[in-house]
């Protein structure tokens, strides 16, 4: 067999179903999009060029929909990475050998689970009468809260759940991250008398952060799918405190409307900006590894 | 000197509470599947109890909940095994071949890997209606497809560059041909790095909801839709119950986890 027969062996078939999977999807959603098509009724679909897309940034749910899901991006984003590297260190310094091994452990189950496991786990804790959280509160004084119930709550009960997950895992990764921090860099900053927090916020971050820059990047592609959490947690409510750009063009698409060419315009909404994201992680590892 | 154990014991009684944090939630619905309806309506919440299996009877003997697991088994292992055959060749060849289009393949790959399920659930949808095979196991197969075909390429990439390059050149002068490298050298030296790999999409997938929430209702729904529809916001929920169907819905990413913590850093490129 030459090279370039198995070149073609190992590409065309893949390729051949990753260009169907994406272009055929991708096509159609764009023909939908630039028609009127309402699965409800009988009407023929019917033309209308970019009338959903000028619909779209006319409709206030999609308006607050989009401030929902930006809202609930950057509670996600900047709390995980809070977590993490508020956390790191201290596993860091405090947990060696088997008990760091343990602890990396601990903190990826939870971005393990299902998200919908996770969503009910959360639901039974928040739960206003049975709730473990409010029980919990009540014993230092605080509460009772309504966590999902409550408009303003709502969302950064949410959020919580998501920090929770996606926290600790970032966690984990930059505590692998400061393990590859080389020895002789840390000594030599002890002996020129650097305090524990200086030796962080100079040195260790410093180091770290270009490498877990992808993780980033990662994380606000995975904000984005949102669905899970909030179709267990509030469907949306109440009201649409919480309905995110997912839970609103299923909605529109297979909830109660089933307006297919307006949710397929959302869709590639959707898709462009998970372009954009993807962009900058490409940009973020290719940096990385030159 | 005090002072330092001081900082010691605090810094370790921290580290314990976080951890507690971190997987308080899991035990607590762990704790829940084995309650008896009294126990969990308990106010305060129990720590002690007398466990039952008694939830885990009711949930196995409703129907949902079993075609749930079955469908379960069968479409990821299915999703998973085409996407390895087809993914693990493709990404030999970006490992170590050179040609034109490798950059835009590789932006194409890391795309698909990344693209939100909602962007594509409408096609799919009106696909599988077009073709009346809407809530059967192979369309949900072949929409799996398109998750694990780009996120195991993307993956095993990496793990095939792990391979010695020295190894293959070795046997190339030796007179094997590439498929020869291929099967003999370098698959044997990167699969346990590919099955850590194939774990972690394992699951992605077995976790995976809106997708199989759309294209499935009766006959092909998976373990989470089903766990899902025991509780509709709002309703009065069966918690002893949905504790004990998301407790079976843990079990293999709890098991499989222990296997690929090794392979983390790998799976999120920070390696």
């Amino acid at each position: 067999m030459t090279k370039r027969q198995f070149f073609l062996l190992f590409m065309v078939p893949t390729f051949g179903c990753l260009f169907l999977f994406a272009f055929y999807p991708l096509g159609t959603a764009i023909y939908y999009s630039l028609h009127d098509w309402d699965m409800r009724s009988s009407a023929p679909m019917s033309f209308v060029g970019l009338g959903n897309f000028v619909e779209m940034f006319q409709d206030p749910r999609f308006l607050n929909a989009l401030k929902v899901s930006g809202q609930f991006l950057a509670l996600t984003v900047l709390g995980s990475l809070a977590l993490a590297f508020l956390v790191a260190p201290l596993v860091h310094e405090t947990a060696k050998g088997w008990r760091r091994h343990l602890a990396i452990f601990v903190f990826i189950l939870p971005a393990v689970l299902p998200r919908i496991g996770a969503a009910y786990m959360w639901r039974l804790m928040y739960d206003p009468s049975l709730g473990i959280i409010n029980y919990l509160l009540s014993l230092v004084g605080l509460g009772p809260y309504i966590f999902l119930q409550n408009p303003r709550n709502a969302l950064p009960s949410i959020a919580v759940i998501d920090i929770w997950q996606w926290g600790f895992l970032l966690t984990a990764l930059v505590v692998i991250l400061l393990d590859e921090v080389p020895k002789e860099v840390i000594e030599a900053a002890r002996l020129d008398g650097a305090s524990a927090l200086s030796l962080y916020t100079r040195i260790m971050y410093p180091l770290v952060l270009p490498l877990s820059l992808p993780l980033v990047f990662i994380k606000m592609m995975e904000s984005l799918r949102s669905f899970d959490f909030i179709f267990v947690l509030t469907a949306g409510g109440p009201g649409i405190a919480t309905e995110t750009l997912d839970m609103y063009a299923y909605w529109q698409g297979m909830g109660s409307s089933g307006r297919i060419s307006y949710a397929s315009a959302m869709s590639l909404f959707m898709v462009v900006m998970s372009i954009v994201l993807v962009t900058f992680l490409w940009k973020a590892l290719r940096r990385w590894h030159e | 000197m005090a002072r330092v154990t001081l900082k010691k014991v605090v810094a370790n009684v921290l580290l314990v509470a976080v951890l507690v944090v971190a997987i308080a939630p899991v035990v607590w619905i762990l704790l829940s599947a084995f309650k008896s309806r009294v126990d969990i309506i308990a106010y305060p919440p129990k720590l002690l109890f007398t466990p039952t299996l008694a939830n885990f009877e009711r949930v196995l003997s409703i129907g949902t909940i079993v075609t749930g697991v079955k469908n379960s088994l069968v479409v990821v292992p299915a999703a998973l095994l085409i996407g390895f055959l087809l993914a693990v060749p493709a990404a030999y060849i970006f490992a170590r071949f050179d040609f034109r289009a490798k950059n835009d393949l590789r932006f194409f790959v890391l795309s698909l890997r990344f693209m939100p399920p909602v962007a594509a659930f409408i096609p799919f949808f009106v696909v599988w209606l077009r073709f009346d095979m809407l809530d059967t196991r192979v369309a949900l197969v072949a929409t799996y497809l398109s998750i694990t075909i780009a996120t195991m390429l993307w993956l095993s990439i990496e793990s095939f560059k792990q391979v010695p390059i020295e190894v293959e050149e070795a046997a190339s002068l030796e007179g094997l041909g590439p498929l020869g490298i291929f099967t003999r050298i370098a698959l044997p030296l990167a699969l346990p790095s590919l099955v850590g790999m194939a774990m972690f999409v394992f699951i992605l997938v077995w976790n995976e909801f809106f997708l199989a929430f759309v294209l499935t209702a009766r006959n092909a729904v998976t373990m989470p839709v089903a766990s899902a529809s025991f509780a509709a916001v709002g309703m009065e929920v069966p918690w002893g119950q949905l504790s004990a169907s998301i407790a079976l819905l843990l079990v293999p990413p709890l098991l499989l986890s222990f296997f690929f913590v090794r392979y983390l850093p790998n799976i999120f490129g920070t390696r």
